[in-house]
């Protein structure tokens, strides 16, 4: 806004009649001209550049949304009122208050260009479009005052302030990727959602305004930077922080010039041609096209990650909805959601931030909901104008993918070491016993000769009777798989006692509790290791209880095991509404699987 | 000499015999039979991911009580995997990472919370007692099963308990702590010129297809379902890999419901095609049964005999094939699949009346090893399905233009080499590589050539 305010003051001198330009640099401090030489104040550019800001300052500062589109303003004959002009005339004669209590309005509606009897309407329309950017801008002049003295110094040497400028640069572009971070971590902070959200409304708004060519693009990003700093820089007038960015927007102006310029013919022998982005490097900020393109850098980069971000806010919301899922298992969820960008720098940045965003849902989904509808639509609204690679993207970078030795063509010599340990077949023969072998991959029989079949009892003649030819079969490797653990067998060490304790337990410790379960499990029975008891679990607790369905809810078999279906099963078809539960699982959505059959 | 009978001379037989060799072309060169081994190791069964979580390691006691109640075990050699270092762990993944798995247990945990979250440890891939035995036990089963095919004392290694595809370089993520996979392809690499991974979980290969997203030498393929924030989100038809390994990753992204007859059906369409082009030397083949009907998190609607006919497929191409596990979250079911799948492998046809065992009570009330397809609408249109298999085909063929890649002549139709023809040209392949590097970096190279080529195709 220093920017503005030359032009504000820039004009006062103008119309005064072209001061020296040395004395222009003096009066203001610290000013390169970056426009034509040739500059007036009636020239096209300006007052196109003056239309544009006052929409977005209109919109953006005061919230005028609706003013911002009526540009430029009419008069009730139809006469359009320039208010670039008439800004500049009111300024001319020191300003809305002054010219009321003077009684000048006659005079400048002359001035204007228009009808003197139409004075009141174009205090009006003064009122209604500029007074707010006037006094704006004066409070921005005041701030500035206290900058003159310094200022003054600097303006010797204008190769000194060029570089400076640059510095400046560099600080705005690390700031704003400090604010993206700020952004991310702080969500809730509701001014700083604002702002950038406003911002990038504000983007976007004008962009669509204007024409998608590229060039103009190019302006209007530059254009809502400026208006970005701008806003940041009204938060620090306003908090009376450190004015250390206050001359930042001048360098905006610089830069925009310069795209104005490009915009306006990009043939332009006076542009030249840009290097190769690979080289960029070996020029200095103080290029203004290297500013500009940095800018669009970093503004682009700094969407993606912002819109990551939203998205993978947003995706959370809808995925916890429960009309979408009957499932419901984890909020926790979206942890595995990463943004991933391609670029390293960004990378570290991005991954972070899921989860801090994560965690915030968790604890006011609810607030986010509301929120996360506008970001949404913020959203929707950005990708109609960029066409962002939404997509999770793969990682790249020595940190993912696997080193692989070249090919030489000849196999490495063979490593006979660690090809495992043959358990079977055996490697002597351990039994003389004829075993009765069925045939190998043999079925169940349909009829096995008992007196009641499929009795209980006759089940468990039949597995005990299949377990002992494979003990015997089998010889050491039976123990080496761990049969001897396997099924109901486990539960051969347990008293009867152990074992009902052991339902009770696991009944009252619902394992939706979480892992609750498992330490009062292991607090009762000190004697036995854990491997014991969850081998009991699996082979005894579980089996029975799945025995027990097969018998009495043979169509109302939940295959899936553990734990909290089951339990809730076992009590008469209660299905547990999983909402609460805290632990995050794979996320699907075909949720409640009978077994299949 | 005796006098040879006049049948043997006489010019029908000689007709026979050409006519015979004319239409067995190597691949009818079966191999009399198969020597497989099994890796199992009996400690799994005590692993518990804790209440709630659906990753039950003990499927793996199921299946391999199910195995043993076919009497599979008679067609095979079982082996117990030796426990993989830390050092073969850190031939893909950091050190650092190792090196905290084996040092993190749930007790000490909470004075971690920063290298929890670092390496994605936590709710989806809790720390729990064994952890890192645990790595070591499926990782060890990877790795030897990888090198038994390269000491080719076996044709075939299985390693239910493997196929962990989703573990990253440096994290944990989605119930995988150690890519065993990239392990066990690292090793067959250095007695192969080519590997071809194949993904059949329901959730995308993404560990693995990220690990091998910058070379030719492994090309990944991975069915899975992709969309509505599906797991792990990542497997467009659009990754194809970068740099030297653009177009070696496809990807065939699906919808919910996919049935028996057009997963088949695409699945040996463009399988049949890769192999032909991408003549690799050796085949990983990732069962995850999680894509099964009636899994408890997977959407598909395959049968088991669905499911199996795809691993029926690939052991016809007669490639040393390393078979994994993965996911799979109903665990009867996934216990009868990979039984299905070992009788496969081993060409045993196996009854549908489950034997009886310790676990029967698991899979009654019926006690049938096959269970049906499933009923979820296929949202996977004909067009849909036809336009995901062009992409991928038109991929494939930018394989044969890319100058860099120079395969030996391509084959003619459907012609899969027996001979070991890893020996004979990779060599000038990889100087090509070599030479290439050299020249020009690698990013403008490739697009240029890639433009070229669509010119051409197009």
């Amino acid at each position: 806004m220093a920017g503005w305010s030359k032009l504000a003051d820039g004009s006062v001198v103008d119309c005064v009649k072209r001061v020296p330009e040395q004395e222009i640099l003096k009066s203001n401090g610290f000013e390169v001209d970056p426009l034509p030489k040739d500059f007036e104040p009636e020239s096209e550019e300006i007052r196109r550049w003056f239309y544009q800001f006052l929409r977005v300052f209109l919109k953006e500062i005061c919230g005028r949304e609706n003013l911002g589109n009526l540009l430029p303003p009419m008069l009730g004959d139809a006469q359009t009122v320039d208010l670039f002009k008439l800004f500049l005339v009111v300024r001319e004669r020191g300003g809305y208050k002054a010219v009321s209590k003077n009684g000048l309005w006659e005079l400048v509606a002359k001035e204007s260009g228009l009808e003197s009897c139409r004075s009141s309407s174009v205090k009006l329309v003064y009122f209604r479009y500029l007074d707010v950017l006037e006094r704006w801008l004066e409070r921005v002049a005041d701030d500035r005052a206290n900058l003159k003295s310094k200022s003054s110094d600097i303006s010797s040497s204008l190769s000194e302030y060029l570089m400076e400028l640059g510095a400046e640069f560099k600080g705005v572009l690390s700031n704003s990727k400090e604010k993206v971070k700020e952004y991310l971590h702080l969500e809730e902070s509701n001014c700083l959602l604002n702002t950038e959200g406003d911002l990038y409304l504000s983007r976007n708004d004008v962009v669509m305004a204007v024409d998608s060519d590229e060039e103009s693009m190019k302006v209007d990003s530059t254009n809502s930077h400026v208006d970005n700093s701008d806003v940041a820089n009204l938060y620090d007038v306003e908090n009376k922080r450190s004015s250390s960015r206050k001359r930042k927007p001048d360098s905006m102006w610089k830069m925009l010039g310069w795209v104005i310029g490009i915009g306006k013919d990009p043939c332009d022998p006076l542009v030249g041609s840009l290097p190769e982005k690979g080289k960029w490097k070996s020029y200095g900020n103080d290029n203004l096209w290297k500013q500009v393109l940095s800018y669009r850098e970093a503004v682009f980069s700094k969407r993606h990650a912002d819109s990551n971000a939203e998205q993978l806010g947003w995706q959370k919301i809808q995925k916890m909805h429960p009309s979408m899922y009957d499932d419901h298992i984890g909020s926790g969820y979206n942890l595995r959601e990463r943004g991933k960008l391609v670029s390293g720098d960004t990378t570290t940045q991005s991954r972070d931030c899921p989860r801090a965003l994560s965690f915030g849902a968790q604890n006011d989904s609810d607030k986010r909901g509301v929120k996360n509808h506008e970001q949404k639509e913020l959203l929707q609204t950005t990708y109609s104008v960029f066409d962002y690679e939404v997509e999770k993207q793969i990682p790249i970078g020595p940190a993912f993918q696997v080193e692989i030795p070249e090919w030489t063509g000849l196999p490495y010599e063979n490593d006979t070491k660690w090809l495992g340990t043959r358990v079977w077949p055996l490697e002597k023969v351990e039994h003389r016993i004829l075993i009765e072998r069925d045939r190998i991959g043999k079925g169940r029989q349909d009829s096995c000769g008992c007196q009641f079949q499929d009795s209980f009892e006759c089940v468990r003649f039949h597995i005990a009777e299949k377990r002992y030819k494979l003990k015997i079969e089998l010889g050491s490797a039976f123990h080496n798989w761990k049969i001897d653990k396997m099924g109901e067998e486990a539960a051969l060490s347990w008293t009867e006692e152990e074992q009902k304790n052991f339902e009770t337990i696991v009944r009252l410790n619902s394992p939706s509790a979480d892992k609750r379960l498992w330490n009062v499990i292991f607090k009762c029975y000190p004697t036995k290791s854990r491997e014991e008891l969850l081998s009991y679990y699996f082979n005894v607790y579980h089996l029975r209880r799945r025995a027990h369905q097969n018998r009495f809810t043979p169509d109302d078999v939940d295959s899936e095991d553990d734990e909290e279906l089951e339990s809730g099963l076992a009590t008469k078809g209660f299905m547990h509404e999983t909402m609460e539960s805290t632990s995050s699982i794979f996320h699907s959505p075909n949720k409640k699987h009978k077994k299949s059959r | 000499m005796e006098q040879v009978p006049s049948f043997l001379t006489s010019p029908n037989l000689v007709q026979l015999v050409s006519s015979l060799t004319l239409h067995c072309p190597p691949i009818a060169k079966m191999r009399s039979k198969d020597r497989i081994s099994y890796f199992y190791d009996g400690d799994v069964g005590s692993v518990y991911f804790g209440p709630n979580h659906p990753m039950k390691p003990h499927r793996l006691c199921m299946t391999h009580h199910l195995v043993l109640s076919y009497e599979l075990h008679n067609k095979m050699e079982i082996y117990r995997p030796h426990k993989a270092y830390p050092v073969e762990l850190a031939q893909f993944h950091s050190a650092d990472y190792v090196e905290f798995l084996h040092r993190i247990t749930p007790d000490t945990q909470y004075l971690f919370s920063h290298e929890l979250a670092k390496y994605n440890l936590g709710e989806d891939c809790p720390v729990f007692e064994n952890l890192f035995e645990f790595c070591q036990i499926y990782a060890g089963g990877t790795i030897d099963a990888a090198r038994r095919l390269n000491n080719q004392v076996c044709d075939i290694a299985i390693n239910w308990a493997g196929g962990l595809h989703h573990a990253k370089k440096c994290e944990a993520s989605g119930f995988c702590y150690i890519n065993d996979l990239v392990l066990g392809i690292l090793e067959l690499l250095k007695h192969h010129p080519r590997v071809l991974y194949i993904d059949i979980d329901v959730h995308h290969g993404d560990g693995v297809e990220e690990a091998f997203y910058f070379t030719d030498r492994v090309m990944t393929v991975s069915f899975h379902k992709y969309g509505d924030m599906f797991f792990p989100g990542t497997g467009d038809v659009k990754e194809i890999g970068e740099r030297e390994g653009k177009f070696y990753a496809i990807n065939v992204p699906l919808k919910d419901g996919i049935d028996d007859t057009s997963f088949n059906r695409l699945f040996k369409t463009i399988i049949s095609k890769v192999v032909e082009t991408y003549l690799p030397g050796a085949i990983v083949l990732q069962c995850g049964a999680d894509s099964l009907a009636g899994d408890r998190l997977g959407c598909f609607n395959l049968s088991i005999d669905g499911h199996a006919e795809c691993v029926r497929f690939v052991k016809k191409f007669n490639l040393p094939l390393l078979v994994t596990g993965g996911g799979g979250y109903t665990k009867e079911n996934v216990a009868r699949c990979w039984t299905v799948e070992t009788g496969v492998l081993l060409d045993t046809e196996l009854p549908n009346e489950i034997p009886d065992n310790e676990y029967i009570k698991y899979f009654a009330p019926e006690c049938a090893l096959r269970i049906p397809s499933g009923h979820i609408e296929n949202l996977n249109s004909k067009s849909y399905i036809s336009t995901i298999k062009m992409q991928v085909l038109e991929n494939l063929r930018s394989i044969q233009h890319a100058p860099s890649v120079q395969m030996q002549e391509v084959p003619p139709d459907f012609y899969i080499p027996d001979f070991d023809e890893d020996e004979q040209n990779p060599d000038e392949r990889i100087d090509q590589h070599t030479r290439d590097k050299q020249i020009q970096r690698d990013d403008e190279y490739y697009e240029g050539d890639n433009d070229n080529d669509h010119m051409d195709v197009g």
